[in-house]
């Protein structure tokens, strides 16, 4: 049984995430503000956090950043209503394994936290969409910065196109496994890419 | 590195600061034009404190011009300390110097001025200061300039008081006045938000009340107007055309309310809505219309790609596939609406439909 716990300030959502969640899914605990958040998960260290991108007491990136370190096998998964790129993008880079809308399907939900769960990255379209814009944006003259590969290029190109890894994999004559470790190095490339070329980034585009 | 801040303040405090730094000019150009004048005549027993003050007049007006260009809202205090300085200097010069004429002219006053056009209360200090300089002056002078130096004393004290009180009077009107346009700023800004929401939320409340026992015709409205929303609220405003993205944002929610159905746009990169983009959205669409009428699936995909030299677009369904040959001939649909445009502004259309998986239709224009 995968353990979850549900960070977002808004009652009501919560309280619908967690009928959605069904019976094999089992909430471990709420929050809806970064410090109790942090503490409670450490506490209780769920297999996957839902974690909302806007918090009360900082973004959802704090919470991330509060539990990653002595946790680092939590998993988490953002949610999120808003569409800003930066605020997505953020979190990502601050370690979370995925990024979905919050009108999704409680099944596809579910199916999401399964993928979390198993150390799989989650990928919408929209995420994709966004990773392939910060990436175009990242200057190419600078050597320390991983670019993105071609392979990994289509791949997500693929992805937000709407295919599935099953659907991109046939598409580029590929195996599904191989689709996988393109979607988690081009996680690991935005984690680790410069700082300053993604803030610069936002700046210019007046998200921060 | 170079950082220019600007201090914040009324931009009449900008105009009041501007006018007491030409006077300040005009009164020590005009005590210069004096000293100089009293040089000439051989009026100085010790021309060299004349010398003095002409040198030291030429450095102040530089420093203070210099000072001036800066965008400050009130002198800094080493301004106006100077500008005291250099006038108690002058008024006790001609003592010094052992001269007969009085060559400070206007220039004591004008620092009256300046010190009340920062503050009311900084032109009194000035004016008083300046009064008691004349004032130890008074009982050591000739008798015969007692009656300049008395006019002085009233001169510096009426000075202070008329343009300490215009100052304030200018800076309480000002703010008043701006506080009220403020007010009515905020008012109409009110009032346009209000107007768009009625306009688009309440009218979609409402229909959401009248249609509440179809699921699907009311998700597609909440859906519509979520986006239409958040455009307002995030994206380009009103007087901004939207660009290509947003554009064909608008066209999907569109398309889902009157179809019903999911179409998820995804967009990297973006341009304005002109040439082969106005022919790409278009086409678009009609690709986006034709998967939701006969797709018989109800999500869509759609990717958009402004590249620099290219704008591609991806729709995507994964309904029940499409055979060209068995569309009828009389169906123009795809034929001018989706290829016509594109082929017409020099791009391609490719559409798959491999068995069982759907179909995707993909465009692509040269920008």
């Amino acid at each position: 049984m995968i353990r979850v716990f549900i960070v977002d300030d808004h009652d009501l959502f919560r309280v619908g995430v967690r009928a959605g969640l069904g019976p094999e899914i089992d909430v471990v605990g709420e929050a809806s503000e970064v410090g109790p958040a942090v503490e409670m998960i450490k506490e209780r260290v769920p297999d996957v956090v839902l974690l909302d991108v806007h918090l009360p007491g900082g973004g959802g990136r704090y919470v991330i950043e509060g539990v990653h370190r002595a946790h680092p096998q939590v998993a988490f998964l953002a949610l999120s209503a808003s569409d800003a790129a930066a605020d997505v993008v953020g979190l990502v880079r601050a370690g979370a394994a995925g990024y979905v809308t919050k009108n999704i399907s409680p099944a596809e939900l579910r199916a999401a936290i399964e993928r979390v769960a198993g150390g799989e990255p989650v990928f919408s379209p929209r995420l994709a969409g966004f990773l392939l814009d910060t990436f175009s944006h990242l200057s190419p003259a600078d050597p320390e910065l991983d670019r993105l590969s071609e392979r990994e290029r289509e791949v997500l190109q693929l992805i937000a196109r709407g295919y599935t890894y099953r659907e991109a994999a046939a598409e580029l004559f590929i195996s599904i496994k191989t689709i996988e470790s393109h979607v988690s190095s081009v996680f690991r490339k935005l984690q680790l890419s410069n700082r300053n070329e993604l803030t610069r980034w936002a700046v210019e585009r007046k998200l921060i | 590195m170079l950082e220019e801040r600007k201090q914040f303040g009324p931009p009449v405090a900008f105009t009041i600061r501007r006018i007491a730094g030409g006077a300040r000019l005009i009164g020590l150009a005009w005590m210069m034009v004096l000293v100089m004048v009293a040089l000439a005549r051989d009026a100085m027993g010790r021309p060299g404190v004349g010398w003095v003050l002409v040198g030291l007049s030429a450095v102040w007006a530089v420093v203070a011009a210099i000072d001036q260009v800066r965008d400050r809202p009130a002198d800094p205090w080493w301004i106006t300390s100077g500008d005291a300085g250099l006038a108690a200097f002058a008024l006790v010069a001609p003592e010094i110097a052992g001269s007969s004429d009085l060559f400070y002219g206007g220039f004591p006053g004008i620092a009256v001025v300046a010190a009340a056009a920062r503050q009311r209360s900084v032109g009194w200090v000035v004016a008083a200061l300046l009064s008691v300089v004349t004032i130890a002056r008074f009982q050591i002078a000739d008798v015969s300039q007692a009656l300049a130096q008395l006019s002085a004393l009233v001169t510096y004290g009426m000075l202070a008081a008329i343009v300490g009180w215009a100052v304030h009077v200018i800076y309480r009107t000002d703010d008043a006045r701006r506080r009220a346009e403020d007010q009515q700023a905020r008012a109409e800004e009110k009032a346009t938000l209000a107007a768009h929401l009625h306009d688009s939320v309440l009218q979609t409340l409402a229909l959401v009340q009248r249609e509440a026992s179809d699921s699907t015709r009311v998700a597609a409205l909440a859906r519509r107007q979520e986006q239409e929303l958040r455009g307002w609220l995030y994206g380009s405003s009103d007087g901004q055309a939207a660009g290509l993205a947003r554009s064909l944002e608008l066209a999907a929610s569109e398309l889902e309310e009157a179809y019903g159905g999911k179409v998820e746009v995804v967009a990297v990169g973006d341009t304005p809505v002109e040439g082969s983009a106005k022919a790409i959205l278009a086409a678009g669409r009609e690709g986006m219309l034709n998967a939701l009428k006969h797709s018989g699936t109800n999500r869509i995909d759609v990717y958009l790609e402004v590249l620099a030299q290219n704008i591609k677009l991806f729709v995507r369904d994964r309904g029940v596939g499409f055979n060209r040959v068995a569309v009828p001939a009389d169906r123009a649909g795809i034929r001018d609406s989706i290829e016509g445009r594109i082929r017409a502004v020099g791009g391609k259309v490719e559409i798959r439909s491999p068995s069982g998986q759907g179909t995707e239709l993909r465009i692509e224009v040269p920008r």
